[in-house]
């Protein structure tokens, strides 16, 4: 079955760089599938996230990436590491932001903001300007400005890096939830293994330089998973091995 | 532990009312003296009756109502023509490097510089008083609006892509100018004051307004007339900067 994500040997170079940061990577995705990618710093990882939302192009190979929107709705979004709210709007006119360049009428672009506030339990905030918002907060107002595009694959580039491990663990599991609730497909970058497990169907590593793909594991972990769990705990054991010793 | 009040709350900042009362005693003490001659340097004491008999006169309203047509014009066509093309170059590293030595050139020619060639062009008229001032105003905004807009994070613009915004002006309202408001409105306001000092310069050739009641009674050794003159335009400078720093907090309420 043809991936919803298809890379064929892809390679990816920048102007005057002396290799190219990814070369060579095969990689399918099937829709509704929850992957995440793992690799050491600078490996290609956000690099990979950005040839499908098409901010880069690839030098090499093919990239079968969800084509650009039909006007209601993009096929692809992103939620960044840094939130990246805009600072002068409120939580609410960040959320309507991603709609603004879809053909929605108004009123139905504030229903949907409105509901996605209230999903990622910010609807007392949805006033609030980016600065009176914590960290996950901030964060979580980033996944519904993306999840309002209603996107086929929502791309998340180590969105809880930078958030403390108790707003990390509960905005994992508010994100495990709701890939349960919509099924949509999820790539998800990571440093972290057990997050990686924790959350995904598959985990794929990148590794080498130029990157390519090194590992890719179904995770058959049952869910609901427990963060303790002995399998979940013996896997991430196993990949972080593999880091240190690379094929 | 000692607590040192800066301020009362709700009530005047005293500290700087002790400043200017430590001020204009002084002035009055030198003035008072005969150190030097009252007609060169008016007693502050002097100073409301001349303004009272400026207005009931006839001058002072007269040279402030033109003073201010020629600042306004100025300085809404010297803000909108630097801003305009301050964007457009902070947009466009092909702009910015094809006027770069035009700039180059004629930046650092001062406003008072042109007055020959205002004089030719528009007479010895407003028009001519309003070219010098928009000619001073622009370079201040063209060169902060510039830098404002070329260092938009890019983080925001790539947020911009990455949301269906692809190239440079579906970003430009949204983005691009809300991220630039902070520098653009501190070259504004820069350009508040710039514009008062070209208004004294550009009506001291004999386009009516403040200037040329300044340059009338410097002449007739009037130098209360003048010191009226000078505060006038302090008042009307500081009345114009409070407004927009109301202004500006407003616009840019969400920085906190």
């Amino acid at each position: 079955m043809a991936g919803l994500i298809q890379f064929h040997r892809l390679g990816l170079s920048f102007p005057g760089a002396e290799r190219p940061v990814i070369q060579g990577l095969d990689l399918s995705v099937a829709a509704g599938e929850f992957v995440a990618i793992i690799g050491t710093s600078g490996v290609g990882k956000s690099t990979l996230l950005r040839v499908v939302a098409r901010l880069l192009l690839p030098t090499e190979g093919t990239a079968d990436v969800p084509p650009v929107g039909d006007g209601r709705r993009l096929p692809v979004a992103m939620v960044f590491q840094d939130a990246r709210l805009l600072p002068w709007r409120s939580a609410r006119a960040n959320v309507l932001f991603g709609m603004e360049r879809l053909s929605l009428p108004r009123r139905e672009a504030e229903q949907r903001a409105d509901s996605l506030l209230d999903r990622v339990g910010l609807s007392a905030h949805a006033s609030k300007w980016p600065r009176q918002l914590s960290g996950g907060q901030r964060q979580r107002v980033a996944i519904a400005r993306a999840l309002g595009v209603e996107p086929d694959v929502l791309l998340m580039d180590e969105p809880f890096g930078a958030l403390d491990a108790m707003t990390r663990e509960g905005l994992q599991d508010e994100l495990a939830q709701l890939h349960r609730r919509d099924g949509r497909t999820v790539l998800f970058v990571t440093h972290d293994i057990e997050e990686a497990i924790y959350l995904a169907d598959r985990v794929v590593l990148l590794e080498g330089a130029p990157a390519s793909v090194g590992l890719d594991i179904e995770i058959s972990i049952a869910r609901p998973r427990r963060r303790e769990d002995s399998a979940l705990q013996d896997l991430a054991a196993q990949i972080r091995a593999r880091l240190r010793t690379p094929a | 532990m000692t607590v040192i009040p800066v301020s009362v709350t709700g009530g005047l900042p005293w500290r700087p009312v002790l400043g200017l009362a430590l001020f204009l005693a002084l002035w009055e003490a030198v003035s008072g003296s005969g150190i030097v001659p009252s007609s060169l340097l008016p007693p502050p004491s002097a100073i409301p009756g001349t303004f009272w008999r400026e207005v009931m006169d006839g001058f002072w309203l007269p040279a402030v109502g033109h003073s201010l047509f020629h600042y306004l014009i100025g300085l809404v066509i010297g803000t909108v023509g630097g801003v305009a093309l301050g964007v457009a170059m902070g947009m466009s590293r092909g702009l910015e490097d094809g006027l770069s030595w035009v700039v180059r050139v004629l930046r650092p020619i001062p406003g008072l510089a042109w007055v020959p060639f205002a004089i030719l062009w528009f007479g010895v008229s407003p028009a001519a008083a309003v070219f010098i001032i928009a000619i001073g105003v622009f370079w201040i905004n063209l060169f902060a609006t510039a830098a404002a807009v070329r260092a938009v994070d890019p983080d925001l613009l790539e947020l911009a892509d990455a949301f269906g915004r692809r190239g440079t002006m579906p970003k430009l309202l949204p983005v691009i100018l809300p991220a630039a408001a902070p520098g653009i409105l501190s070259g504004i306001r820069t350009g508040l004051g710039q514009a008062w000092m070209a208004v004294v310069a550009a009506e001291l050739f004999g386009v009516p307004g403040i200037g040329q009641r300044m340059t009338q009674a410097a002449s007739l050794i009037a130098t209360d007339i003048v010191m009226v003159c000078m505060l006038s335009i302090a008042a009307l400078y500081g009345a114009m900067d409070s407004l927009f720093l109301a202004i500006q907090k407003r616009v840019l309420r969400w920085q906190g």
